[in-house]
């Protein structure tokens, strides 16, 4: 028989339901794999980075002691810094309750606000010295619900110091302030419990300063310059490491006794685990239709073209299935941690990672289902 | 119908269930999802336990909070503390003549013109008892007498506490003493991550029941002959029937076991590493209902459906 024939043949004999179910099925084991897989590398992902300031580099240096970027508290004598032309500015967080939800509270200074230039969502402009009032990021206020002139009992974490705040406007600001209360850097400083910031920045002009200059302005020695534009640098006591954020994240992470390469390993054996369902989807096309493909075999029909036809019949309907289902898994509510929302997406060879094993353990299910021998 | 015969025709049905090769593995698979979605259930509620388990051994402490300046007991402010031609900019605790202050943290008043220094600021400015510094609030300077060095808290460890006597003025902040606890922070953190996971769960639940239903038609379909075979040589149906709910039900508590086995092994190697008492994973009767009782409900109810839709329709 003809391949074009018994393609035509094999497409009648599986039918649009049986492909239907297939999809279904398989979109829905992708999502949940697919969502383990992007939360996990999420993990990996700057949440604490803000971009550089428009047609600025900029270097974030934090605390290379602490368990978080956004816990610790920096040291560091930026007066090293006032013969270059660059912009240095710190700022204070601490995780607090507001109104009974966790999130960061930022500490930022006048600097902060020229060098961004937050807009005006509603209520007033950016205060860097209010005591009493605090500054909404646009996406935490809808989470939050609150709009100015409503009240935030706040509770840090580092202080038992509770304070009721008023909210004085919403802010539209890049990430991460955008998922954060700013409030002065007194007020900052208060909530954390010391006048030391958690991170020191410096934003330069890559044309006219490099990052040897800044580095050893500030007595750092070997440090990287990497042609990133946006850079970080965990401080330690005498040692400074200078890398791209992403690594920022990774080195807090290692911290904890977890290297990022067991993090993207479980990210590949969970997806690997869970795609051990697609076997099903491809063996009940022979428990379902397994008399008519039978047929084909007494006819004479190979059943290595049998296979293969199947296989140039739903493989496509697979693929589909298994990116419809890593889109899914972008719309499913991601993890929230202290306000910042993880980004569960795959991308690059993650993304290709996770399609070939899809259809890779659908295409052994349909190799090695029983057509009349099982 | 005897009680041995019934064991033996259950045993009976599920070695016949279990022979086959694509039975086995879709009970594997079933039990690899199990392990994912506990593994990710119980990192998110781990935290939860954790803490609690901490607030029990804690003493609730002593907290300021924020209130309006006629009942406050305590005034705050920023000032500078000048020493040695060194300057450091600190937090001003200025406590009533009425306040409670100094019981709950329990110290002694320092005399007029005295103050006492958290031990941050003592280190910064290699200042100690009995050294004479200048304290500046607003523009108003004068000299103070370091009366004592402090260890309270991250806050107060950075701050310089002055007498009632001392009569300090331009704190704009007023506090309160209170029995606030911080690390309701921490609980509301984790509960946050645990929350958020409740979409992907339900996407989860259903697969699980897809992926139930599929492999309980597949292997029913496969072992249509054999199970007819089985009843003809007097298995009863409903017998028959139970063998696939069975393994799918255990493959489910299987795969929920792991995911508690591997979270206790994952806790005791972090625990080692950090040096730190971390829990064994937490077994709270909701972290249950989500993990055993929901997913093994709907393995036990899936086949058995599937199981007497095919009874019904293909005449067995």
């Amino acid at each position: 028989m003809e391949v074009q024939r018994l393609v035509v043949y094999v497409y009648r004999v599986v039918g649009l339901r049986l492909a239907l179910l297939t999809l279904i099925s398989i979109a829905l084991y992708s999502a949940t794999s697919a969502y383990v897989e992007g939360a996990l590398l999420g993990m990996l992902n700057p949440l604490v980075e803000p971009p550089g300031p428009s047609g600025f580099n900029l270097i974030s240096m934090y605390s290379g002691l602490a368990v978080s970027p956004l816990t610790g508290l920096i040291s560091m004598d930026t007066s090293k810094l006032e013969k270059l032309p660059v912009i240095v500015w710190s700022e204070v967080t601490t995780p607090v309750l507001a109104n009974g939800t966790p999130v960061i509270l930022r500490g930022v200074d006048g600097v902060w606000s020229e060098v961004y230039k937050p807009r005006v969502v509603e209520g007033e402009q950016f205060n860097p010295n209010a005591m009493t009032r605090v500054w909404v990021g646009y996406r935490l206020a809808g989470t939050l619900g609150v709009k100015p002139g409503s009240i935030l009992v706040v509770k840090p974490l580092f202080t038992n110091v509770e304070a009721p705040l008023v909210v004085a406007g919403v802010l539209d600001v890049v990430e991460p302030y955008s998922y954060e209360i700013v409030a002065s850097r007194a007020l900052g400083s208060l909530l954390r419990g010391s006048t030391l910031p958690s991170t020191v920045r410096v934003a330069f002009d890559p044309s006219i300063v490099s990052y040897d200059d800044i580095a050893g302005a500030l007595g750092f020695e070997g440090v990287p310059a990497p042609a990133a534009r946006v850079a970080s640098a965990l401080v330690y006591g005498g040692y400074v490491k200078l890398d791209n954020p992403e690594r920022v994240q990774e080195y807090y992470i290692q911290r904890l006794g977890v290297p990022s390469e067991v993090i993207v390993v479980l990210a590949v054996l969970s997806n690997v685990v869970v795609s051990m369902l697609n076997l099903t989807p491809a063996w009940l096309i022979y428990s379902m239709r397994g008399r008519s493909l039978s047929t084909l075999v007494e006819l004479g029909v190979s059943r290595s073209s049998i296979k293969l036809s199947l296989a140039i019949l739903t493989i496509p309907v697979v693929v589909i299935a298994s990116i419809l289902g890593v889109l899914v898994a972008k719309l499913i509510n991601p993890p929230i941690i202290l306000g910042y929302p993880l980004r569960v997406e795959l991308e690059g060879y993650m993304l290709l990672a996770h399609l070939v094993v899809q259809v890779t353990l659908y295409a052994i299910g349909l190799l090695s289902g029983g057509l009349g021998e099982d | 119908m005897p009680l041995k015969a019934l064991a033996s025709g259950l045993w009976l049905s599920l070695k016949v269930v279990l022979r086959r090769t694509s039975v086995f593995l879709a009970i594997s698979s079933i039990v690899a999802l199990s392990t994912v979605v506990t593994l990710a259930l119980i990192a998110s509620e781990y935290p939860v336990v954790s803490t609690q388990l901490l607030l029990e051994r804690l003493r609730p402490g002593v907290g300021l909070t924020v209130v309006e300046s006629l009942r406050a007991e305590i005034g705050v402010c920023w000032g500078l503390l000048e020493y040695g031609g060194r300057g450091l900019e600190v937090l001003v605790v200025a406590p009533s003549s009425n306040t409670s202050f100094w019981e709950h943290f329990k110290v002694g008043e320092p005399g007029s013109g005295s103050v006492l220094i958290g031990y941050r600021v003592s280190e910064a400015l290699e200042l100690s008892r009995g050294g004479l510094a200048r304290l500046t609030i607003d523009s108003e300077a004068r000299n103070v007498m370091v009366g004592g060095v402090v260890r309270f808290n991250s806050i107060l460890d950075a701050a310089v506490i002055a007498s009632s006597k001392s009569n300090i003025t331009g704190c704009t902040l007023g506090y309160r003493v209170s029995d606030y606890s911080p690390l309701d922070v921490i609980v509301a953190s984790s509960s946050q991550v645990a929350q958020s996971l409740t979409q992907w769960y339900f996407v989860s639940i259903i697969a699980l029941t897809v992926a139930v239903t599929l492999a309980s038609l597949k292997a029913l379909l496969d072992l249509e002959g054999e199970l007819l075979d089985l009843e003809a040589q007097g298995a009863p149906r409903g017998l028959v029937l139970l063998a696939l709910p069975i393994a799918f039900t255990l493959s489910t508590l299987t795969g929920a076991s792991y995911g508690f086995i591997l979270s206790s092994i994952a806790a005791s190697t972090l625990s080692s590493y950090m040096g730190l008492y971390i829990p064994p994973p937490p077994i709270t009767p909701w972290l249950l209902a989500k993990i055993l009782a929901a997913p093994s409900l709907i393995s036990t109810i899936t086949p058995l459906a599937v199981g007497v839709t095919l009874w019904r329709f293909r005449g067995w």
